[in-house]
């Protein structure tokens, strides 16, 4: 899956459902939280546009990987927040996996170019 | 879990606001360029075509224009509400327009070479009560005496300005206009015949009566149907009777402001003399004169006048004021010298006139404010499309020219409604100001229309011009950039600049207002010493009013009329007549000096007369049935006579050689001579003697119920003399003229200072709607974060106020400075009262903080979501 940044570099395919999930192993966000965490712990360099975020986050929940609730953010108001279930784990550790080893690829050919 | 599709798009709706409201907030993500608003782009500029610069020229106007309308349509709201405040500006200044422009622009109607004619004044420099004195009217002696000084020079004419008076025609009585004129009066005024023949040699004499009437033509339309037969009717006036012989040209009405519609040879003029003589030698002051020829050479028609006004022969050996010199002047009544015309009411009408004016022109820069402002409003709504069309190489003239272009579309579309306002407004002013001018034509002339559109297209265009010179300092990239909500800070401030010039001219305009309403209410409470509002009255004449008994016995039948309180006998009417004689007192070997030829005034009354007019009796006792050699005096007059001391028993001695002794035996509330701005008189009131004929009755009566008593009054009286004979008056409606131009003056003032409210709240209420959808997105932040609609009111209800105080001290500092303009118009209150301006800042606070409600109002109520959604 491709998701464009404002200004930040394109991800590879998949990434921002990893990303997500990384995020949300930490404990349970709304999408707004989820975004800024995402820009915070990258340094700036994600931004994830709305347009991207919700997409993601739809397919997560229907494939059950997170699950999602109404309540209340510390503002007061109403916000969904997203939970991650046991297979979105499991899932996460498999993607994680593959992000290893596919970053590893790319280093090993970068830097032997 | 998602069963519904539609829970499930409003779910996600919700979930997206969120997120938007958070980024507002934290001021986090960022404006996708794409998602901004969709303004449809003009037309690019056209590629210079090939042909002249002419068609290209109208090209572009033709493409200007059809964006400036299709701009219009687009906005209807802003369009209308833009072009109505315009209008009212116009409007009002089209009205005031048109009234000074007959005052003072045009001279009299249907008259050969009006420029070629001078009115001639007499000035007095060593007047004893009023040096410098400009005074319109010569007697005879003078006239003559000056038109013989003037032989073989310019050629000169007199008239005896116009009033009411009662004619008996074929067809009943009628009233008219009348004037009488010397037999050249046409001839020097150049006035044409429309039929029959005018005044000449005929009627020259002025000793030999010629009783032949020339009407106007509109007397001849109006009462004669315009019929040709009119020539030879007859009417009467007292005994004589009047041959008609012409009809004057059309439009002409005579010099004086008021329409004439008869015209009398001077001969048949019914003055009394004096002293035994015709009034013709007898120094009464009847005559405005008027010279043609004196080709410019003012200074020698002058020195040779005043030389023949010095050779005039006065009865009983009397010298001219050798000190008086004949000031040549315009024929514009309202231009003569001093601002003569004809009355004090008719002075103050004029200067009243003039200062409306000035107010005019205040709503008219109100309105221009107003219209200025809207206009940056719009075009701070469209900064983005402004900044791509420069972005596409749009040039700044071209720009600006298009800017330019729906400001003046504008101001036709308001003048579209200014031009039926001004006339509107234009004939309710001269109805209201100057009942009793004649307006040659319509209110709506080419001139007045001309007027009008040339203040709107200077308006309308400088107002136009005003978002253009601010597009000016503004760059490309910096329309681009923000296209989003923070709009420039100059556009901000010169929007609430204006609106504080708005509101600063509507303070001005109705703290005059408040100024006026004070002197109205100061004027009409002035106790002019007696019961103004009670008080009419019944005069008789014809053959048999001077029956001796008769006043007695027509006392005694209205006194039993139902709602007549009381009836009276008197000599003269209060305020509206008086006569005078040489007056010695007791213990004093002269009298307060009123000047040569004035006496106290007295009134020989009954002794209901003080009951019945409500004079309130200060010392002493009103007069019983037998007083003969009594008087009581006004106290102005007992403190004149007597000053420090008592009045009461002292002896008064009345007429040359002097009479018996009558016995001061009491004094009553000062009145006054004629004016209810006259300062207190020396008035003296003598018994009322059974030998005594002629007079009035007066009545006490209850004023609510006025109008069956004067029928009542009117059956008990006409059967016996005729309707002709008998006038029944009321005091109120007889000083109705002389409250007049207090009434106009506070409500014309009003009537502006409502109108520059009115729209100084459509610049409020404009302005602050637009500064608040442009924060709607912060709007929607703060009731996000809890706000409730007091707060955001406070809000937006505090920013309003905030610029409309600004105005309000502006316009308090502005009416300060401006008030001596207005204060000889101002009767006991001070042209910076603080209650009027105080009442005119708080109005304008106060509807300045309503006309922000409505914006706040709507902010309180936006939707956080949905505005962070369209973000």
């Amino acid at each position: 899956m491709s998701a464009t940044g404002g200004s930040g570099p394109d991800l590879l395919p998949g990434t921002l459902d990893m990303l997500i999930l990384h995020v949300l192993h930490e404990g349970s966000l709304h999408g707004y939280g989820i975004a800024q965490r995402l820009e915070d712990a990258s340094g700036g360099v994600l931004t994830v546009p709305r347009g991207s975020l919700y997409p993601a986050l739809e397919r997560l929940l229907k494939k059950g990987w997170t699950t999602a609730r109404w309540d209340t953010s510390h503002t007061g108001r109403r916000a969904r927040f997203y939970t991650i279930t046991p297979s979105g784990s499991r899932r996460l550790e498999s993607k994680q996996a593959d992000y290893e080893r596919m970053t590893g690829a790319i280093a090993r050919v970068m830097s032997g170019a | 879990m998602l069963v519904h599709a539609d829970a499930y798009a409003r779910e996600q709706a919700e979930e997206r606001r969120f997120h938007e409201e958070m980024d507002a907030l934290h001021g986090t993500g960022g404006t996708d360029i794409l998602s901004a608003e969709a303004t449809p782009l003009p037309p690019p500029p056209p590629s210079r075509p090939r042909g002249s610069r002419w068609s290209r020229w109208s090209d572009a106007i033709r493409q200007d224009l059809g964006f400036a309308v299709r701009g219009l349509v687009r906005a209807p709201g802003f369009a209308l509400l833009a072009a109505l405040t315009l209008a009212l500006g116009v409007g009002a200044n089209g009205a005031v327009f048109s009234v000074l422009d007959r005052l003072f622009g045009q001279p009299p109607a249907g008259l050969r070479a009006p420029d070629d004619l001078r009115r001639l004044y007499l000035e007095f420099p060593d007047h004893p009560f009023d040096p410098g004195m400009v005074f319109p009217f010569f007697n005879y002696p003078a006239y003559s005496a000056v038109d013989a000084a003037l032989d073989e020079g310019p050629r000169m004419a007199g008239w005896t300005p116009s009033r009411e008076r009662r004619f008996e025609g074929a067809d009943g009585e009628f009233t008219a206009r009348t004037a009488w004129v010397t037999h050249d009066y046409f001839d020097v005024l150049g006035v044409l015949p429309h039929r029959g023949r005018l005044f000449g040699p005929d009627e020259e004499g002025v000793a030999t009566p010629r009783p032949v009437a020339v009407i106007s033509h509109g007397f001849w339309e109006r009462a004669y149907s315009s019929d040709p037969g009119a020539l030879g009717r007859t009417f009467r006036m007292d005994s004589t009777t009047f041959t008609i012989i012409g009809v004057a040209r059309e439009g002409f009405g005579g010099l004086d402001l008021s329409y004439t519609d008869v015209f009398l040879p001077l001969n048949t003029f019914p003055a009394p003399g004096q002293l035994g003589l015709p009034w013709y030698e007898s120094i009464g002051n009847y005559l405005h004169v008027v010279v043609r020829g004196g080709e410019g050479l003012d200074p020698q028609l002058s020195e040779r006048a005043t030389a023949g006004f010095a050779r005039q022969v006065l009865p009983e050996g009397r010298a001219p004021d050798s000190t008086a010199v004949v000031l040549p002047g315009s024929i514009i009544a309202a231009r003569g010298v001093g601002a003569e015309a004809g009355t004090d009411a008719a002075n103050q009408a004029v200067s009243l006139s003039m200062r409306m004016a000035g107010v005019s022109v205040m709503v008219l820069l109100i309105a221009g404010a107003n219209l200025a402002g809207l206009l940056l409003v719009r075009s701070a709504r469209r900064r983005h499309e402004i900044a791509v069309r420069r972005a596409l190489g749009v040039s700044k003239g071209r720009l600006a020219w298009q800017l330019a272009t729906e400001g003046l579309l504008l101001t036709g579309l308001a003048l579209v409604v200014a031009v039926p306002l001004a006339g509107w407004g234009g004939a309710t002013l001269r109805r209201l100001l100057l009942p009793d001018v004649h307006w040659a034509g319509g209110a709506l002339d080419v001139r007045a229309v001309v007027a009008a559109a040339l203040s709107a297209a200077a308006v309308g265009l400088l107002a136009a011009l005003t978002p253009t010179l601010q597009s000016w300092w503004g760059t490309v990239g910096m329309g681009l950039r923000s296209g989003g909500p923070r709009g420039g800070r100059t556009g901000s401030l010169l929007r609430s600049g204006l609106l504080a010039a708005q509101a600063a001219l509507a303070v001005v305009l109705l703290g005059g207002a408040g100024l006026f309403l004070e002197s109205l209410q100061n004027v009409a409470a002035i106790r002019l010493g007696f019961d103004v509002d009670e008080l009419a009255w019944v005069a008789v004449r014809g053959d048999g009013a001077d029956e001796l008994g008769l006043q007695a016995e027509l006392a005694a039948r209205l006194e039993s009329v139902s709602g007549v309180f009381g009836a009276a006998l008197a000599s003269a009417v209060p305020m509206f007549g008086s006569s005078g004689t040489q007056v010695a007192a007791e213990g004093r070997d002269s009298v307060p000096d009123l000047g040569p030829g004035e006496y106290p005034s007295y009134n020989t009354v009954s002794p209901e007369f003080f009951a019945v007019t409500g004079m309130g009796l200060l010392a002493g006792r009103t007069f019983e049935a037998g007083d003969v050699d009594a008087v009581v005096l006004s106290q102005f007059m007992a403190e004149a006579f007597w000053p420090g001391e008592s009045a009461l028993g002292k002896c008064l001695y009345l007429g040359d050689p002097p009479g018996p002794c009558q016995e001061v035996v009491g004094i009553v509330e000062n009145s006054r001579r004629f004016g209810i701005m006259d300062d207190p008189t020396q008035k003296y009131y003598r018994p009322r003697r059974a030998d005594h004929t002629g007079g009035y009755v007066l009545l006490r009566v209850d004023p609510s119920r006025w109008t069956s008593i004067a029928a009542a009054v009117r059956a008990e009286t006409v059967d016996r003399w005729g309707a002709r004979n008998v006038d029944i008056r009321r005091m109120p409606d007889a000083l109705e003229p002389q409250l007049r131009p207090w009434r106009l003056g506070a409500q014309l003032f009003t009537a502006f200072g409502l109108l520059a409210l009115l729209v100084t709240v459509v610049g409020v209420y404009s302005v602050m709607a637009y500064a608040v959808s442009q924060r709607t997105h912060e709007m929607g932040v703060r009731v996000a974060l809890g706000a409730g609609l007091r707060a955001i009111l406070r809000l937006v209800v505090g920013e309003g106020l905030q610029v409309v105080a600004v105005g309000v001290a502006v316009g308090l500092a502005a009416a300060l400075a401006l008030g001596r303009l207005v204060e000889s118009l101002l009767y006991g209150v001070s042209p910076n009262d603080p209650r009027a301006l105080a009442t005119a800042a708080a109005v304008l606070l106060l509807t300045g903080a309503l006309a922000s409600l409505v914006p706040g109002w709507r902010a309180g109520r936006v939707d956080p979501a949905r505005t962070l959604r369209e973000e």
